[in-house]
């Protein structure tokens, strides 16, 4: 396949924004681990401190002494929860970091659809906290056969058009259902809508309305290559001032086609 | 919470509530500061209304209330304490831009350094009590400058 430099482009400014956005989401756990390592150091250094010179302690402050070794050991304690609490952000993040690294080498998996969906939610918090409700109605779907990295991607990339095409605060609807053998997943925005003559187009490889610095990455067109790939379809419904929705229709028992060769470029 | 304590009073306001425990234990632990902690603007903004604090260190990022608009009506609550923000780098340009809506008395970068954000914070108390006192010192000024009026028109009228 033929490499195409504005996708490149694409792609370098994607990868730009994406490192940006987990920078700023690892930041946050690791300041707390980082405080909470100074805070339990200390108490802990105090409470030796204690333990090292009991015999100069007058038995009349006892109350003092223990009430003193509790305040300790209790920041310590709960700096520690709040260590582990963090620690667990991270990993959840590396976890999906590392998944989502795997496009392109990554097997049949059978996966429940809800799951790529909140890897690629976690992957864009920055992009929505603080601006962008999310409002999840989950409905129970099969568990399906399907390249789960290649999913999150396509998931993210709609998510990320659909918060990008929001100007100030608005909220994005992901609803999930099933019909008969079909899972339909439907992202919605409450944008200001796509034109007609830009959603006629918006499926073609390289076409964009956005600059360099805030394009996506894949693209609606590789999407549409990776949910066709899994036999399936993107429909798309907008309109001027409310709004635009994006359904992936996936059929719930089909053997996808390999699609490493489309989504590497 | 008891308004007549004399400690110092932080409110710690950050909707991840990792980071106001990890404060809240840092404080405990090096001060005697008296804390409070909230991970809603709008529940720290209540709060606010029935207890007095020196000093407010807020994040930036919130859902639902940003930390330049928290701290803006804060302000208008309480004019006189301190106020620090605490801003991821994405947030940083935003954070500069919006210094001076809010008279901010420093941001400070995530991750902070807790001796560095401990000297900020003892610094900026000292400035809310300083201003404390200067307000203090005024309004007693003008309390004995209307007395003195008073005395003077007394004895005006006294020899007229």
């Amino acid at each position: 396949m033929s490499r195409d430099p504005q996708n490149d482009m694409e792609r370098m400014a994607a990868l730009g924004n994406l490192a940006r956005g987990l920078a700023h989401e690892m930041n946050t756990p690791l300041s707390a681990i980082a405080c909470n390592n100074d805070t339990i150091e200390t108490a802990l250094r105090r409470i030796r401190e204690h333990l090292d010179k009991p015999p100069e302690r007058p038995q009349s402050k006892d109350e003092l002494f223990f009430a003193e070794m509790i305040n300790l050991l209790d920041v310590a304690q709960d700096s520690l929860r709040t260590s582990r609490v963090a620690s667990d952000r991270l990993r959840a993040f590396i976890r999906s970091l590392r998944d989502f690294s795997r496009i392109g080498n990554e097997a049949l998996e059978k996966t429940d659809i809800r799951e790529p969906i909140e890897t690629a939610l976690l992957l864009l918090a920055h992009e929505l906290r603080g601006r962008i409700t999310v409002a999840k109605e989950f409905g129970d779907i099969a568990p399906m056969d399907v390249h789960k990295t290649q999913l999150s991607q396509v998931f993210m990339n709609i998510l990320m058009n659909s918060a990008q095409a929001i100007e100030g605060k608005g909220e994005i609807r992901i609803q999930t259902r099933q019909e008969g053998n079909t899972a339909r997943i439907s992202i919605s925005d409450n944008g200001p809508g796509i034109s007609p003559e830009v959603q006629a187009r918006i499926f073609e490889p390289g076409f964009t309305t956005k600059n360099a610095d805030t394009g996506t990455g894949l693209g609606l067109a590789i999407c549409l290559k990776i949910v066709e790939a899994h036999h399936g379809r993107i429909e798309m419904q907008s309109q001027a001032g409310k709004g635009s929705t994006f359904t992936i229709i996936l059929p719930i028992a089909a053997d996808p086609v390999n699609t490493e060769r489309t989504t590497n470029g | 919470m008891d308004n007549s304590d004399s400690k110092p009073a932080i409110l710690i306001v950050d909707d991840e509530e990792m980071v106001t425990t990890s404060l809240r234990n840092l404080f405990r632990l090096q001060t005697n500061y008296r804390t409070a902690t909230f991970t809603s603007p709008m529940e720290a903004l209540a709060s606010a209304s029935n207890d007095t604090f020196d000093l407010v260190i807020s994040d930036y990022l919130m859902p639902g209330m940003d930390g330049i608009t928290f701290l803006a009506r804060f302000k208008e609550t309480q004019p006189q304490a301190m106020r620090i923000l605490l801003t991821g780098y994405a947030d940083k340009d935003s954070a500069i831009r919006a210094i001076n809506q809010v008279g901010l008395y420093q941001y400070v970068e995530k991750p902070w350094d807790n001796d560095s954000l401990l000297m900020s914070v003892k610094n900026a108390l000292e400035k809310a009590t300083l201003l404390r006192t200067l307000d203090r010192k005024i309004q007693e000024l003008q309390a004995a400058r209307l007395s003195l009026t008073d005395f003077q028109h007394n004895l005006i009228r006294a020899f007229i």
